[in-house]
């Protein structure tokens, strides 16, 4: 009503002279296009590729991707149409790839069942199996003849993977997960280098054409909004070249073989680089043999549980108790997603895990390290299970360092942690560590503290932590637990001493089911690098049915959030190269994030 | 009610322009067409919601039509504006962050961090002053020339690239057809000065009326506030807090004595930094000083929009500040100590900061319903009103 009164104080002058108005108005009316009816537009799809994304598509017709393009038509006339692995595997690789795509669990996707028509597959790797990878079978097995294989269907975006023993001609286990991409192979990767390589984008952007060993993270898997990368719908990686201070992203779809944009991101002073890279390979021999391929048993004070590294989901402890009590089933770090940007949407999904299993771009790069906790007057209170991981290339931008950290106290608390050392490829990243934390017992239930009270979740549900967030007077936010007895969880807000700066996390509750795998295996890359909602991974177990979590065998999902920060006297997540006495070294300025984990006292 | 278009003298440009005498009848005419205020599809003031009792500043010259908004949201969410084809308006205001990117400084179409936290595009026909330290700018039609042609840092970086980025619009059947609409009888429509009047036309309907805190004005009965917000408001409006003096208004960013006097007094410091112990901020962004060289205009920014600031975080015009709880302390604290680094400084006891930044003390409860209040500002409506959304969707 007061617009209306405003518009009448504006015109109210004209009460007594509306003919001369109504008149001109018309006369107005008719001087102006009055149209036809709207022209109707192209759909997204044809505006993404003729409007939004870069102008030229020079490079679908080379020679590439002509050959590229050959190789999945031929495959798709095969009885079994699916393009395998292209990298150079051995026998017991090649019979695992075979046995898997006879699987009718793996292979259940191959064709369109309406049309009958082919969906384009593609082995994407087959890697020595672990243990971590067989958590649910049920079968016998031979580990050190057992393979995994994963395949990408691309038309439905979703990965296939089966665990195949070759000595027993047998697929121990399949399934399925849908919105997942595999770790690229090293046939992908090479493409996705030489497309961004020989883009006229790329070469315009550095002024130089780049040689294909500059290429870094060319592996790991991105997004980028408004083309057919967004929310990671199609296959698409980042090759990045680092030119002084900047970076540029040549984000490829692989998918389509093409360049689908470039973005720059600032990463700071290049200094000299200082890659620490001595006897790395006898590193790797001793982690791959010692930590990877077996489960470490770890008992200490009043803890007991067994440990191991994973392909891509870090340092995972299983069969967790304290003082004889069953305290968790597993503890795992999933995914590092990490965002450049929350409009365009662009930055990598990394994993993290062994040298000589994973594709993932960070691997683990000293043997997991056992130490004592002490407290400010030095007294030991706990002990602290921890693993880095690092790109080669590191503290030289678009290069990652990682931590992650398990935290055992003598009291009974525990604490699930991680931390970025920085620098990466940009100076605006976000980090989102991805944690899955699976609870003992089959009746637990889950309560958040609000409005003064602990009030139970009856259903599958994530619940960020914001500003208005409740916690109780020591700083817990949720319950777990039966009967009165369990834990409460304190996320981080800066309160551990370790520099970390709040977790902002969200957290998901899942239920866990025998029979069902929802990330109890070892899980390939979950969800997009850059939403910045709460479509971080876990949600897809959740949506779009919410299952009944009382009394229950629960699954909580902890997704921190730490902001990196290059201004100087403020650094986090980050690190530089400095000039100290004459010679380079390397200043990094950890995140840390995790909740703590405190039991809950009758 | 108070609802008056601001004309400047652009509108007696548009007018002599059209070479009309000034009768009463005709000026009225003008307005129609200067406005575009008419009863049909083309009226701007659809766009104003009525419970908005605020003045309005419009570029006159700049005439409201539908079509012309429409290129305009076009425009906005098209890479193709920038040097390299990388960057948007939408980039650094996106709707999902209430026309802001979420990141401390935003970078441009080469990386580079602008020196600022990007501001949110909403409700600016009610804003007398744009940006966080140029009082001069007063509409979008000229604001933008800023991050459009900056080179200092670049942000979309167009600057000695203006016609071959007009070129690749040109050739686009669709901007073909928006242009002809929106600038109908022109030759030669697709050309940046019709570009940014209509990018300018679809950003001054971005109108952001609908958070809960509107609702409860509008109908208090209906649409409560939830306890925590209704303290947090009384805290707000308090004579111990006293946040309404500067955070007056339809958005909370007019100070009061400005409502009351007519002073022109937007900007103000707030003790963020005082690095040399004598008022300094950072050397490559001081405030106002920088436009007026005024000593005492060090560190003083516009008062800013409180609307949306559950999407619009971090906060202060560098994003310096992560959450509200950062923000408040500051003020609790009287200015905010900024312990280490090169700018590690008593903001609290900077010569140039204002008086009305004189600290008070809040429980950590009371802290929390004043944020309650802050969010109970936020317009979930507008994020996802498809009239400002990205159109290639």
């Amino acid at each position: 009503m007061q617009t209306l009164t405003g518009k009448y104080r504006i015109f109210s002058g004209l009460r007594t002279t509306w003919p001369w108005l109504l008149v001109l108005s018309a006369l107005l009316y008719a001087c102006q296009e009055t149209g036809n009816a709207e022209k109707k537009l192209p759909s997204y799809d044809e505006q993404a590729r003729n409007a939004v994304l870069l102008p030229l598509d020079s490079f679908t017709n080379t020679p590439l991707i002509q050959q590229r393009v050959a190789e999945i038509r031929q495959a798709l006339t095969l009885p079994i149409p699916v393009l395998l692995c292209n990298d150079s595997l051995g026998g017991p690789q090649q019979m695992a790839q075979m046995l898997a795509l006879r699987d009718t669990g793996f292979a259940r996707h191959l064709k369109n069942p309406a049309s009958g028509k082919p969906y384009r597959n593609e082995i994407f790797g087959v890697y020595p199996a672990r243990q971590s990878d067989l958590v649910t079978v049920k079968l016998p097995y031979t580990l050190q003849s057992t393979y995994r294989v994963e395949m990408y269907n691309y038309a439905l975006n979703m990965t296939s993977v089966a665990m195949v023993d070759v000595d027993r001609q047998q697929v121990l286990t399949s399934y399925i997960i849908e919105d997942v991409q595999p770790d690229v192979s090293g046939y992908l990767k090479d493409l996705a280098v030489k497309i961004a390589v020989e883009a006229p984008e790329v070469q315009q952007a550095l002024g130089i054409k780049p040689s294909e060993k500059e290429a870094l993270m060319a592996s790991t898997k991105t997004a980028l909004n408004r083309s057919r990368c967004e929310r990671s719908r199609h296959l698409c990686v980042a090759p990045t070249f680092v030119k002084g201070d900047k970076a540029l992203w040549a984000i490829i779809d692989l998918t389509d073989h093409r360049l689908v944009g470039i973005r720059w991101t600032t990463v700071g002073e290049p200094g000299t680089a200082v890659p620490l890279l001595t006897e790395k390979k006898l590193q790797d021999d001793k982690i791959t043999s010692c930590y990877c391929e077996v489960e470490q048993p770890l008992k200490k004070n009043s803890w007991e549980m067994k440990y191991m590294l994973t392909s891509s989901d870090g340092l995972r402890i299983s069969d967790v108790q304290f003082n004889g009590q069953p305290v968790l089933r597993s503890a795992k770090l999933v995914d590092w997603h990490v965002s450049y940007s929350g409009t365009d949407g662009f930055g990598y999904s990394d994993a993290v895990g062994c040298p000589y299993f994973s594709q993932a771009a960070v691997v683990a790069w000293e043997i997991p390290k056992v130490a004592e906790l002490r407290d400010d007057q030095q007294r030991v209170i706990g002990f602290v299970l921890e693993q880095t991981y690092r790109s080669e290339g590191w503290p030289t931008p678009c290069n990652y360092n990682y931590r992650q950290r398990y935290e055992f106290y003598n009291d009974g608390r525990f604490r699930v942690a991680c931390a970025s050392i920085g620098r990466g490829c940009g100076n605006t990243g976000t980090y989102r560590p991805v944690f899955r934390i699976a609870f003992s017992g089959e009746q637990n239930s889950f309560y958040e503290y609000k409005e003064n009270n602990w009030q139970q979740w009856q259903q599958e549900q994530w619940q960020q932590q914001g500003s208005l967030t409740s916690y109780t007077p020591e700083g817990f936010q949720y319950k777990i637990g039966s009967g009165g007895k369990g834990y409460f969880i304190e996320p981080g807000r800066g309160q551990f001493g370790d520099g970390g700066r709040g977790d902002f996390s969200w957290v998901y509750v899942t239920r866990h089911q025998a029979g069902r795998d929802e990330g109890e295996n070892d899980l390939v890359t979950i969800g997009p690098c850059c939403n910045t909602d709460y479509h971080q991974g876990p949600d897809k177990f959740i949506e779009p049915g919410p299952e009944d979590i009382m009394q229950s065998s629960l699954v909580v999902w902890y997704v921190a959030q730490m902001r990196n920060d290059d201004r100087k006297g403020n650094e986090y997540c980050w690190a530089e190269n400095v000039l100290e006495d004459g010679v380079w070294r390397t200043k990094a300025y950890p995140c840390f994030a995790g909740p703590m984990f405190v039991p809950v006292k009758n | 009610m108070k609802f008056r278009f601001h004309t400047e003298s652009r509108f007696k440009s548009c007018c002599q322009q059209a070479g009309i005498l000034v009768a009463c009848m005709s000026v009225v005419i003008m307005l129609n067409r200067c406005t575009g205020i008419t009863t049909g599809p083309d009226d701007f003031t659809k766009w104003l919601p009525a419970s908005i009792p605020d003045t309005v500043y419009l570029d006159l010259s700049n005439v409201y039509t539908r079509h012309k908004r429409e290129l305009g949201r076009y425009l906005f969410y098209d890479n193709r504006l920038s040097v390299n084809n990388t960057r948007s308006c939408s980039s650094c205001h996106a709707q999902t962050f209430s026309f802001t990117d979420s990141y401390t400084r935003s970078s441009g179409a080469m990386g580079d961090l602008h020196q600022r936290n990007s501001r949110p595009l909403i409700n600016l026909v009610y804003n007398r002053y744009l940006t966080a330290a140029d009082s001069t700018i007063h509409f979008p039609e000229s604001q933008m020339d800023g991050p459009l042609f900056n080179e200092h840092p670049p942000e979309m970086g167009a600057g000695g690239h203006k016609q071959q980025i007009m070129d690749r619009l040109k050739n686009d059947s669709i901007y073909i057809a928006l242009y002809a609409k929106a600038y109908p009888g022109e030759k030669d429509p697709v050309n940046w000065k019709n570009s940014k009047l209509a990018i300018a036309t679809f950003i001054k309907t971005i109108i952001s009326t609908d958070a809960p805190y509107d609702r409860y004005r509008r109908d208090s009965i209906q649409y409560p506030l939830p306890a925590p917000a209704t303290r947090g408001r009384q805290l707000f409006f308090s004579d111990k807090l006293k946040c309404y003096q500067c955070h007056g208004g339809n958005d909370f960013s007019t100070p009061l004595q400005t409502v009351q006097q007519r002073q022109p007094d937007f900007y103000f410091n707030t003790g963020l930094y005082n690095i040399d112990g004598k008022g300094g901020y950072p050397s490559y962004d001081r405030g106002l000083i920088d436009l007026t060289g005024e000593k005492t205009d060090e560190g003083k920014y516009r008062v800013p929009v409180l609307r949306n600031l559950v999407f619009t975080a971090p906060y202060y015009h560098d994003g310096s500040a992560l959450t509200l709880e950062e923000v408040i302390l500051g003020y609790e604290q009287g200015g905010r100590i900024v312990k280490n680094g090169p700018f590690a400084g008593d903001g609290r006891i900077n010569p140039f900061k204002s008086p009305l930044v004189s600290g008070f003390s809040l429980t950590d409860t009371e802290r929390r319903d004043l944020i309650s209040f802050l969010y109970s500002l936020s317009d979930s409506v507008l994020i996802n009103n498809k009239n400002y959304a990205n159109p290639y969707r």
